[in-house]
């Protein structure tokens, strides 16, 4: 098949990521088979990239239709009914404060906290004999480090990495609050 | 004077209705729906209108589907069928619609007479 076809369903599939695998697989299968018959039926390229649209839209064209329907998942309704009374304004002046300071803290100080302990290792190595790197550290008894550079380093990394994974989690959940509330405020016709 | 609007209200309002009668005669891959729609101008649609509702209705019990291997040189298909479920849904369906046509045609007749 055709690159800008390739890029074009390899778009596709990003954009359905919120989405089980299987169902991406299926769904990107289906479109494929289509882009082939189209091709069969002798529509030129441009015609069949016109025809599907752009891929982020064709993404969402699925995500909105399933995102519609509430399964068993106790967590969505727990979100749902959050939402449901944050249109009087209550739960929103909690959460929304709450995730969208998490999120960017979280994310930032993961970041912040791997790029000073990388900074206290290459001083380590280099004996550039840097100031104030004892102030950097995790593991210490009375300012001496208990734990070598590398060790800290790769704690360091790890710990980032939580922070950022949950600074993201935050923000995702920021976000599919505000959908919820928007698309509960659209039900309720407020 | 544009109707292309209203058209598409419509168009959308129906499409669902259109797709359970299609499968009703005979069972589809998204494709052929596709095709079959585009004989007709009004209800002429595209992959990202038709494949997420006929996905919906998979999910609503209405359809059940099959993947099916095709002759050399095609791509394998989705084939889509009505449930017993659908079937009593497209039927409720048509007795709404009927309903509505009989309503329009009680509209139109009234300022006839007049």
């Amino acid at each position: 098949m055709n690159v800008k076809f390739e890029k074009f369903l390899a778009t596709v599939e990003r954009y359905l990521k919120p989405l089980p695998t299987s169902e991406r697989v299926d769904i990107v299968k289906e479109i494929k088979g289509s882009i082939l018959e189209m091709e069969q039926g002798d529509l030129s390229e441009e015609e069949i990239l016109k025809r599907l649209g752009e891929p982020k839209d064709l993404a969402k064209a699925y995500l909105g239709d399933l995102m519609a329907e509430e399964s068993g998942f106790s967590f969505t309704r727990v979100l749902t009914v959050c939402a449901f009374y944050s249109v009087a304004g209550l739960s929103g002046m909690f959460v929304i404060p709450v995730l969208g300071i998490v999120a960017p803290v979280f994310i930032v100080t993961g970041v912040l906290s791997v790029l000073c302990m990388a900074v206290k290792l290459t001083d380590y190595i280099f004996h550039l004999g840097l100031p104030y790197m004892e102030n950097i550290g995790m593991f210490s008894i009375n300012g001496v480090s208990v734990m070598n550079p590398f060790g800290e380093f790769f704690a360091a990394l790890v710990i980032g990495a939580v922070l950022c994974f949950l600074g993201q989690g935050a923000w995702k959940l920021l976000k599919f609050y505000c959908i919820k509330v928007g698309k509960t405020k659209k039900d309720l016709s407020i | 004077m544009n109707l292309d609007k209203w058209k598409s209200q419509i168009a959308r309002g129906t499409l669902e209705y259109c797709i359970l009668l299609m499968l009703r005669q005979k069972t589809c891959y998204g494709y052929e729906i596709l095709q079959e729609l585009s004989k007709y101008p009004m209800l002429a649609s595209t992959e990202s209108t038709v494949y997420p509702l006929l996905r919906r209705l998979l999910k609503e019990n209405y359809l059940e589907a099959f993947w099916k291997d095709s002759a050399e040189g095609l791509p394998p298909r989705k084939y889509y069928s009505l449930t017993p479920l659908g079937e009593e849904y497209v039927m409720r369906m048509s007795e709404e619609w009927e309903n509505l046509l009989n309503a329009i045609v009680c509209l139109k007749g009234e300022k006839n007479e007049r």
